[in-house]
């Protein structure tokens, strides 16, 4: 499909794209804050995705630029304008929505040339343009079908032709892919990314899945009750979460944390000394991403309780001493504990493989490795 | 070698043959017990359908098939369906099957439109609709009894809502010739309006948000919103309106009642054929004749029906 985009791109004569930014946008539903100040800039061609739980405002977020909520405070720009009060039509954005809401009533064709009519498009210019679209999503085949006789994957990508035929500054995507099966989602998170590469235009996706967040955002913004978390390519926050919220929800699974301190310069998990770190001494919460920690003869006491074979690798859930449970990632061929199986838990020598966060606001601290 | 296992064999196939001839007989008898419990639960029903449903129903038509005279003794000869025939190419009949058809034409789409359009604008997302979409149903709870006198009212020459308008008729809108049925229709337009508003509130929250707010970023004002996406969108609902709206406006009887009131032999222009059917039976006595129309208003209302089904169905667009 990639290719065929490529085509279309340079067809359509080049896509504009816009930079969209909230500047302290706040949106309220009674007495419940959905966005709160949020401040953030989509740069112009970038692919963003909002990542976070249900209900934490990323959808409310991409509908107040799509114009489908007003703002209750702040201000958001597409480009250059401020379009707090300009109407969805007039923003020259384009949709593509969790349950894809095509028209049922309309084919597939029609389906794809509706915002071409509504926008005056004559008729040839339609068909040109539709033609194109179907050609490049591959639904020529499809063009006179109603929405109701076609797959899960098929709506997605009337959805997307939908979305690419009229041009527009801004695509916005609500969890897209939600809706397919694991081996199409894959397939599919592939086809979106390599669109908006090739025609480079400006993406704000928002999805709960760390997956898709990693494998497809330039930048992700990770929300939560609200408030934007942190901002950044997939690999820094992921390697250096600003606080424990974001380390544990991005990963799969995500960091495990344990109380732990700091003492004469060195981590302690208990009595296990974890390495050198420059934080002061005190309580800390501890954290280690599964792969960071490896099934050994010495280290942190543990008791292995559950064994997950995942394939590729096996997850092995440990108990501490303390109740606090920590993962680890495995070799497929490694030795596997049975359960109740007393073990030890090492951290890997990699540097990032520890993690300190203050114990009250749960903020990072730096860790020397 | 394999001789001495087949006596054991046969006996075992002999036994599971009974046992399964056991557990079949067994469902049998079970089905029966079922089929004669649901006969037994069934009966109630049957019995006030048949004595005051299907009874008169089929009475109908043999009153139909004889001249039966007013009184209880008068003569009751048989003509078969002589006298159908000649009354429904009578002008009498073909003149109240006009004034019902024009009473229809009016009554449903309007009521329909008036309920579609009251329906789009209480599902608002504003402050105080939940007041209006009670307000708008309560035409469909309201005693036609009720909005007939208050239409009547509202029409009267001498001090109503036309007097304050400054239009003045006599002897006022409902029992002018010209005007008489359209008032009417109007008036049960208004009652239908609450059962369709009902129905069609009840469409619109069901709509899919998603395909709406996906045609207003597509570029569609709220005209071509409503016109290209909600109308079919509410298809099956309006034709459903549509078919139950036809079937009941097609028996309307109480509003012209009411406000035409005993009809006397030169106004006849709001003797929709259930009123047509009502003087037949209670100023003329004429049984047979009555129910002669009864019967072609029962053919008329299923073949309405069938054609709704034929045609206009084809134009419903169901989700699924």
């Amino acid at each position: 499909m990639a290719s065929s985009v490529v085509r279309l791109g340079s067809a359509l004569g080049g896509l504009g794209v816009a930079q969209v930014r909230f500047d302290n946008v706040t949106k309220t539903f009674g007495d419940v804050r959905a966005i709160d100040e949020l401040s953030l800039t989509i740069e112009d061609g970038e692919f963003l995705v909002l990542l976070g739980p249900s209900g934490c405002g990323k959808t409310t977020a991409l509908r107040t630029v799509a114009g489908l909520e007003e703002i209750t405070e702040g201000t958001l720009y597409i480009g250059d304008d401020i379009v707090n009060d300009v109407a969805p039509r007039d923003r020259d954005i384009a949709m593509v929505f969790q349950s894809y809401a095509l028209y049922p009533h309309l084919t597939v064709r029609r389906n794809i040339e509706f915002p071409l009519r509504q926008r005056g498009f004559d008729k040839a210019e339609r068909a040109r343009r539709v033609d194109e679209a179907a050609a490049t999503l591959q639904l020529t085949e499809l063009l006179g079908r109603k929405p109701g006789q076609l797959s899960g994957g098929q709506r997605q990508r009337v959805a997307l032709a939908r979305a690419i035929v009229r041009e527009p500054r801004v695509y916005l995507m609500d969890e897209p892919l939600s809706n397919l099966d694991a081996l199409l989602r894959l397939q599919t998170r592939a086809d979106i990314v390599a669109m908006q590469r090739r025609l480079g235009t400006t993406v704000l996706y928002v999805t709960h899945d760390q997956v898709e967040a990693m494998t497809m955002g330039d930048r992700i913004a990770v929300l939560n009750a609200g408030r934007l978390q942190q901002i950044g390519p997939p690999v820094e926050l992921y390697e250096r979460p600003v606080n424990t919220y974001v380390a544990t929800f991005l990963g799969n699974p995500g960091m495990c944390l344990a109380k732990g301190s700091v003492v004469g310069g060195t981590a302690m998990l208990g009595d296990a000394q974890l390495g050198s770190v420059a934080v002061p001494d005190g309580p800390v919460t501890i954290g280690a991403r599964p792969e960071a920690l490896v099934l050994s003869t010495a280290g942190i006491p543990a008791k292995a309780l559950f064994v997950e074979v995942l394939g590729a690798d096996v997850l092995v859930l440990c108990e501490l001493s303390s109740g606090e449970r920590f993962i680890a990632r495995q070799p497929f061929d490694a030795p596997r504990p049975k359960p109740d199986e007393p073990v030890h838990l090492a951290l890997s020598d990699r540097p990032g493989a520890l993690h300190l966060f203050d114990v009250e606001t749960g903020d990072r601290l730096e860790a020397a490795r | 070698m394999t001789t001495p296992a087949a006596p054991t064999r046969v006996v075992a196939d002999a036994a599971t043959t009974t046992a399964a001839q056991r557990r079949r007989m067994s469902r049998r008898v079970s089905r029966t017990k079922e089929a004669g419990l649901a006969y037994l639960m069934l009966l109630p029903a049957l019995a006030v359908f048949g004595v005051f449903t299907f009874f008169p129903f089929i009475e109908n038509f043999d009153l139909a098939a004889h001249t039966k005279g007013p009184y209880p003794s008068s003569p009751n000869p048989y003509v078969g369906t002589s006298q159908f025939f000649d009354v429904i190419r009578s002008s009498a009949f073909l003149d109240s099957l006009r004034s019902t058809a024009i009473f229809v034409a009016i009554a449903v789409p309007l009521g329909l439109f008036l309920g579609l359009a009251l329906a789009v604008f209480a599902n608002q997302k504003l402050r105080g609709t939940a007041f209006f979409q009670i307000v708008f149903s309560s035409t469909a709870i309201t005693s036609v009894a009720v909005a007939a006198v208050v239409f009547e009212t509202i029409l009267d020459p001498r001090s109503g809502l036309m007097q304050w308008l400054g239009v003045h008729t006599a002897p006022g809108i409902q029992l002018s010739p010209g005007w008489a049925l359209y008032a009417i229709a109007g008036i049960s337009a208004w009652q239908f309006m609450g059962f369709s508003f009902i129905i069609m509130i009840a469409g619109l929250q069901s709509l899919p948000e998603e395909v709406i707010e996906a045609a207003r970023m597509d570029g569609a004002g709220s005209w071509r919103v409503f016109w290209r996406v909600i109308v079919p969108l509410m298809s099956p609902t309006i034709f459903f309106g549509g078919v139950v709206g036809t079937i009941v406006a097609l028996q309307s009887f109480g509003a012209i009642d009411i406000i035409i009131g005993n009809t006397n032999t030169t106004f006849t222009h709001t003797n929709v054929l259930i009123n047509y059917i009502y003087d037949l039976i209670v100023y003329n006595r004429q049984f047979g004749v009555a129910a002669c129309v009864a019967i072609a208003l029962f053919l008329i209302t299923l073949l309405v029906t069938v054609a709704q089904f034929r045609v206009l169905e084809k134009r419903v667009h169901y989700a699924n």
